[in-house]
């Protein structure tokens, strides 16, 4: 394992520079986004890019690797579970680098039993990492993150290459669910990098950063949700 | 009829969960409801192709509001062959159908 381990500020920045140089983020104001969860924005992000350049994906999996080795130590995961389907490729990529097994978790159950969600060998109280691409509010960890547990694995982190970290809820959800989240970038990275590298016009810049302060709001002023929606 | 079904469309913003829920939501009508099965049936399958072509991709709000027409004008019309003859049920859900099926 040939690992380096630069700064967190250092990981955030560039992982937002990789995302942005493969055109992973999208910025739209006159056509906003309307999120799973009813929310509506106008960023939009999509990490599973990231699988089909080589270079950046062999970046990103160091950074992933030194970012969980630093915060949850070298010995403290048995193995890591990728949530369907983004989850997949990058738990794979994380597995082979931190030389543990692998497992991927169903969105819904196939089958019936303990582990009817769980794909690949599965031991009670194996400590287990949960990977997926993003965490937007958080809702996708927890369901995966039960479906672990009810499996009997001891999921207490999960790590992700961006979480959108613009939902105040998000961190209390994680936290009452006992799940500590790891990530390399947020929006407010990318926004950041994308200032100082001018990827987009001066009015989108200036909308996206009053919705990255305001998203209810300003989700609530473009049709979308106006209230955290419950976990159901 | 279809009341908390649309209750729970708007609850969720219309948005991918609320089409995931919904259709849950048409199997467990169409246990109880056997009667008028086949129009639960019919929205469920209409809310999981939406859910399976979203749940990974960018929705914008003008799709999204074109399948919340789409779905809310779908249900009106089963509401009201509810109290047709089931010649008019059955040609209503044909052409259902066929909306669906051409996307």
């Amino acid at each position: 394992m040939n690992l380096s381990f630069p700064s967190q500020e250092t990981i955030s920045e560039i992982t937002a520079k990789m995302l942005l140089e493969i055109e992973a983020v999208r910025f739209r104001i006159d056509e906003p986004f309307r999120f799973t969860s009813g929310w509506a924005s106008p960023v939009y992000i999509d990490c599973r890019k990231l699988i089909s350049y080589p270079r950046i994906r062999q970046t990103i999996m160091g950074f992933a690797a030194a970012t969980i080795l630093r915060n949850i130590g070298f010995e403290s995961i048995d193995a890591v579970a990728g949530g369907e389907t983004a989850g997949i490729p990058f738990a794979a990529w994380l597995a082979d680098r931190l030389m543990l097994p692998m497992q991927y978790v169903r969105k819904k159950p196939k089958g019936f039993g303990r582990t009817a969600q769980i794909e690949g060998d599965l031991k009670k109280d194996t400590k287990i990492l949960l990977v997926e691409d993003l965490t937007t509010d958080g809702r996708s960890k927890i369901l995966f993150c039960n479906a672990l547990r009810t499996a009997g694995a001891i999921v207490s982190h999960t790590f992700v290459i961006f979480y959108y970290n613009i939902f105040s809820q998000t961190n209390r959800l994680l936290a009452d669910n006992n799940l500590d989240m790891l990530y390399l970038a947020t929006w407010w990275d990318v926004l950041s990098v994308s200032k100082k590298l001018k990827y987009f016009d001066n009015k989108s810049i200036e909308e996206v950063e009053i919705f990255l302060n305001n998203p209810i709001e300003w989700s609530a002023a473009h049709g979308g949700a106006s209230e955290y929606p419950e976990l159901t | 009829m279809f009341e908390e079904l649309v209750e729970t469309l708007e609850t969720h913003n219309f948005g991918v969960r609320a089409y995931e829920l919904f259709a849950q939501q048409c199997y467990q009508s169409a246990q109880v409801q056997t009667d008028h099965a086949v129009f639960f049936l019919t929205l469920s399958v209409f809310a999981e192709r939406f859910v399976n072509q979203y749940e990974e991709s960018p929705l914008t709000i003008t799709v999204a509001d074109a399948q919340k027409e789409k779905i809310l004008g779908m249900i009106q019309k089963m509401e009201k062959a509810l109290h047709k003859d089931s010649t008019a049920r059955i040609e209503l859900l044909n052409t259902v159908s066929r909306d669906i099926m051409n996307g």
